[in-house]
């Protein structure tokens, strides 16, 4: 480009306070402009404003009609929490289903991973029968089960009618937390595709020398294929643990809106009875507030366990 | 020179996969078995979807009763139809498709551009504050979209946005954080003499996205576009909390139907068959296009 004709203009001691016009590849704000949209619509109203009017409300008694039914109640609803049993027992309930969920899949989508990295035939057509759940829908999935589990006409009491049982609604029951957790385990096809890529990631000459030296197959594979996991593990874990704290849909689509049962009352089905217009929003309010401090502490500390087993592959960081 | 170079012995090859002795098509005991557990786990993979199917077409006197045949003995194919007809809800069942598609067409086209936009900036744009935004990016990815939702209603509510498409749009151009990363992975391969000539050329940084890094990652669109239309056409969450009953999608009409009438009424045939019906174009796109499907699978544990 030009050589800038206002350095030249000015005496020596006056250049170094004339901004000097370098040739740039592009604008600096460029980098604003693409982000635009995600940072204000995705982040700065979808969710900074979302997290604001939630905290806000929190500290508020309100009907949750539009109108002026709104009065500042501070701190109570934060007391009121303390004292919720049906608080308590929701989250509790979201523990254990997370627990076993998380287990299962963890433990099943790994095994179908394995199993479909064998060296045999018709690996492409297991594998979209296994993904095939996780492709459709959380409601369709719901009703699939419902119909398993159904009175009388279910599969499940078919088969217990046939050992010599009793017919029983077993969604009425404790048994549909049962249900809730085999449907969830059910659609695991998402952990399984990223177990295969990471199977397909340890090198072979690896597992080639442990067949040398002896190893047998189980014990190369908790020995040297499962620790080289333990990152890709690790994030199923994670992401198991933030996907099943959302179960929501999961209980309702079982049953309908209206049949939820009180063993799969989880947290945030609580949050959402307790958020009912025509009810106390402000303490609704508080209640999630508890899941909004509950995941950005989860999400701290992944961030610093990140920074240990995370692999940051290098790439072009724009001129 | 160039005769020594390649008279001079190539290294032999390493063998990478352990080396199998190639016997034809013969099967093995070891194939067999893996075959046969194969099937044993598809099976189980398919019961439930297979008994949703036979809760479809088994006769409206079979619905109630106490061990109905595994195979329905006369299907009734007119279920399908007569379950477009029927009042599940206030929406009728064309409608509710209709809204289906259209919400889903306009969310995930949306995202599919405004995300490449976020992942461009994040693979080739160098600005202050870059790093800063690249961790809420990543922050955002680990909260999950549920949270938000309570306060969304009262904001769409207050702002007159409830029960229309705005909330589609908005999330559309709000992006998604995951298609964002894995744009940025695929942007940040291309080389920099690309945009060099680009450059040389008198092209500006908005057509050298639009028009030369658009066309190049074909690939990551037909992913992302997959991926979004799958969770929009899936969801429930938002059609359920952001519209009206008698104007909502085919998933809440789905699963109101079973709150209205509960599967194992009489009705419930029609509510079967109303969700195969729902499920249907998304089990033939996963057909069709299974590979960005599990590639859309690996999305959410790309890293960097």
């Amino acid at each position: 480009m030009a050589v800038p004709s206002l350095q030249r203009a000015v005496p020596g001691w006056l250049r170094r306070f004339v901004p000097r016009r370098r040739w740039r590849r592009y604008p600096p704000y460029l980098f604003y402009l693409f982000i635009a949209s995600w940072l204000l619509v995705g982040f700065l109203f979808l969710t900074s404003a979302a997290v604001v009017v939630n905290t806000v409300e929190s500290f508020t008694t309100w009907d949750g009609f539009v109108g002026d039914h709104l009065h500042w109640w501070i701190l109570d609803n934060y007391q009121a929490l303390v004292h919720d049993s049906g608080l308590r027992d929701s989250i509790k309930q979201t523990f254990e289903y997370t627990a076993i969920t998380v287990t299962a899949s963890v433990i099943g989508s790994l095994g179908l991973a394995v199993f479909l990295n064998q060296p045999h035939r018709g690996v492409r057509f297991f594998r979209s029968v296994f993904y095939l759940p996780t492709a459709i829908s959380i409601v369709v999935a719901g009703m699939a089960f419902a119909t398993l589990f159904n009175y009388p006409s279910g599969l499940i009491n078919d088969v217990v009618l046939h050992l010599g049982g009793n017919v029983t609604d077993m969604l009425d029951t404790d048994t549909a937390f049962v249900a809730v957790i085999l449907m969830s385990v059910w659609q695991l096809g998402m952990g399984m595709v990223i177990f295969m890529a990471g199977l397909q990631g340890i090198s072979p000459e690896l597992l080639e020398a442990a067949c040398v030296d002896g190893s047998s197959k189980v014990q190369t594979f908790f020995r040297i294929t499962a620790p080289l996991l333990s990152p890709v593990i690790l994030f199923q874990v994670i992401t198991g643990v933030i996907s099943c704290f959302q179960a929501f849909v999961a209980p309702m689509a079982l049953r309908g809106g209206n049949g939820v049962q009180s063993s799969t009352l989880f947290y945030m089905l609580y949050v959402f009875g307790s958020l009912a217009p025509g009810g106390d929003c402000g303490y609704g309010a508080a209640v999630l507030e508890i899941g909004f401090v509950f995941l950005l502490v989860l999400a701290f500390v992944i961030f610093r366990l990140s920074a240990r087993f995370v692999y940051y592959e290098s790439s072009v960081e724009g001129r | 020179m160039l005769a020594e170079i390649q008279a001079s012995p190539r290294p032999a090859p390493f063998p990478k996969a352990p080396v199998r002795l190639r016997t034809g098509r013969r099967v093995t005991v070891g194939t067999a078995g893996w075959w046969a557990g194969g099937i044993v786990l598809s099976i189980i993979f398919l019961i439930p979807v297979y008994w949703l199917l036979n809760t479809a077409l088994r006769p409206m006197t079979d619905q109630a009763a106490f061990e109905p045949p595994f195979w329905p003995s006369h299907p009734m194919w007119h279920y399908f139809l007569d379950a477009i007809n029927s009042p599940f809800s206030a929406t009728p069942f064309w409608s509710a498709a209709w809204n289906s598609a259209r919400l889903t067409g306009e969310a995930a086209g949306l995202t599919t551009i405004t995300s490449a936009m976020v992942g461009f900036a994040f693979a080739r744009l160098r600005a202050p504050g870059k790093r800063f935004f690249f961790t809420i990016l990543v922050g955002t990815m680990l909260i999950p979209q549920i949270l938000y939702i309570f306060p969304q209603v009262m904001m769409f509510i207050r702002l007159g946005l409830y029960n229309t498409d705005w909330p589609w749009i908005l999330y559309g151009l709000g992006a998604s954080p995951y298609l964002a990363f894995l744009y940025r992975q695929f942007f940040a391969r291309v080389p920099m003499e690309i945009e060099d000539a680009a450059i040389v050329d008198g092209c500006g940084y908005i057509r050298i996205f639009w028009r030369i890094f658009m066309p190049l990652s074909k690939p990551a669109i037909a992913v992302a576009v997959i991926y979004s239309v799958q969770n929009t056409w899936n969801d429930f969450l938002y059609p359920y909390m952001f519209r009206t009953t008698d104007n909502t999608t085919l998933s809440v009409l789905v699963l109101n139907g079973n709150t209205l009438d509960p599967l194992g009424g009489l009705g419930g045939q029609l509510l079967a068959a109303a969700a195969v019906m729902y499920t249907l174009p998304i089990v033939l796109l996963f057909l069709v296009c299974q590979r960005y499907f599990l590639s859309g699978a690996l999305v959410g544990s790309l890293k960097g």
